[in-house]
């Protein structure tokens, strides 16, 4: 055990290395390393916004158009054959009796 | 003016410029970034880390604080993250890894002999880490005072700009970051030595 008087200034000395750190530097490497990782996330970012393929102003209305008129056509394709798939439903279940008579009929019939 | 026109060239990714910023900001960067983490290797990663950052978005800088402000805050906010990402790792692990690094620095201390007596380099190294577990006992905000006005060349009036605050609130920060440190190292004294 320190006596007090040995501890309040060692706590001086350590106030001291604590309030004036001695300026440190970077390491040599430090720059090349940085501008490494610079060229990384331009090479990211160059990826990020390539163009695919380049289109005038008239040729993206076009292609709006053309894939609007594409997806109602097909909606329209879609809702039409659903109707006609009903309709033959309705003509099966009108007929089916007529051309399929139960058990019982049958029997009755002898 | 002048900063603008450099502003603008570091937006158009001029390396010339990046070049100019790193060679005028590495070694204050790594300086605050040490103020908080008290590792060489780690302030330089974090040091990078900050530069990268500044590449990224230096579109987003609005130009409301001066460069040299926003840089800073980025430093500490980013030293600060590092603090609280320690601090949730495992207490033991983390100063464990540290013992045995340090136990093998030593022995390869030892083996030479024109490097300092390896008892001072571990009496310095256990100070650090009294120091900078005492300073981790401040709250944040004196901390940060504390951290930037140890940085030469850091005025009060630029600590303020950094932490938006006014410069007498700045003074008591600083002052009240000396008084409660010395309080902590105190209190904490027995343990260490």
């Amino acid at each position: 055990m320190k006596p007090n008087k040995d501890i309040q200034t060692h706590l001086d000395q350590l106030m001291n290395s604590a309030e004036k750190s001695i300026p440190l530097s970077t390491s040599a490497g430090f720059e090349e390393k940085l501008f490494t990782r610079f060229d990384e996330i331009d090479k990211q970012e160059n990826l990020r916004s390539a163009t695919i393929f380049s289109l005038n102003e008239i040729q993206k209305y076009a292609a709006v158009i053309l894939f609007l008129v594409l997806n109602i056509s097909v909606i329209l394709f879609y809702t039409s054959s659903l109707n006609s798939s009903e309709e033959t439903q309705d003509i099966v279940t009108e007929y089916s009796d007529e051309y399929f008579p139960n058990y019982a009929t049958l029997t009755s019939l002898e | 003016m002048e900063e603008k026109a450099f502003i603008q060239r570091l937006r158009d990714k001029n390396r010339t410029a990046f070049a100019e910023l790193v060679r005028e900001y590495k070694d204050p960067l790594l300086n605050v970034c040490y103020g908080y983490l008290k590792d060489v290797d780690d302030a330089e990663d974090l040091t990078q880390e900050i530069f990268t950052e500044v590449y990224r978005t230096i579109d987003n800088f609005k130009e409301e604080a001066s460069l040299f402000t926003w840089m800073y805050r980025i430093a500490v906010s980013r030293s600060l993250d590092e603090l609280k990402k320690r601090r949730s790792l495992k207490r033991a692990a983390y100063f464990e890894k540290r013992v045995r690094s340090e136990a093998a620095e030593l022995e390869m201390n030892q083996k030479s002999s024109d490097l300092p007596d390896p008892e001072d380099e571990l009496l310095q190294k256990q100070q650090q880490y009294f120091i900078q577990n005492c300073l981790n006992e401040l709250p944040e905000t004196q901390r940060t005072a504390f951290v930037l006005s140890q940085q030469d060349g850091l005025s009060y009036k630029e600590i303020a700009q950094i932490m938006e605050k006014s410069l007498s609130s700045i003074e008591s920060l600083v002052h009240r970051s000396k008084q409660n440190l010395r309080k902590i190292m105190e209190k904490n004294y027995e343990n260490y030595f």
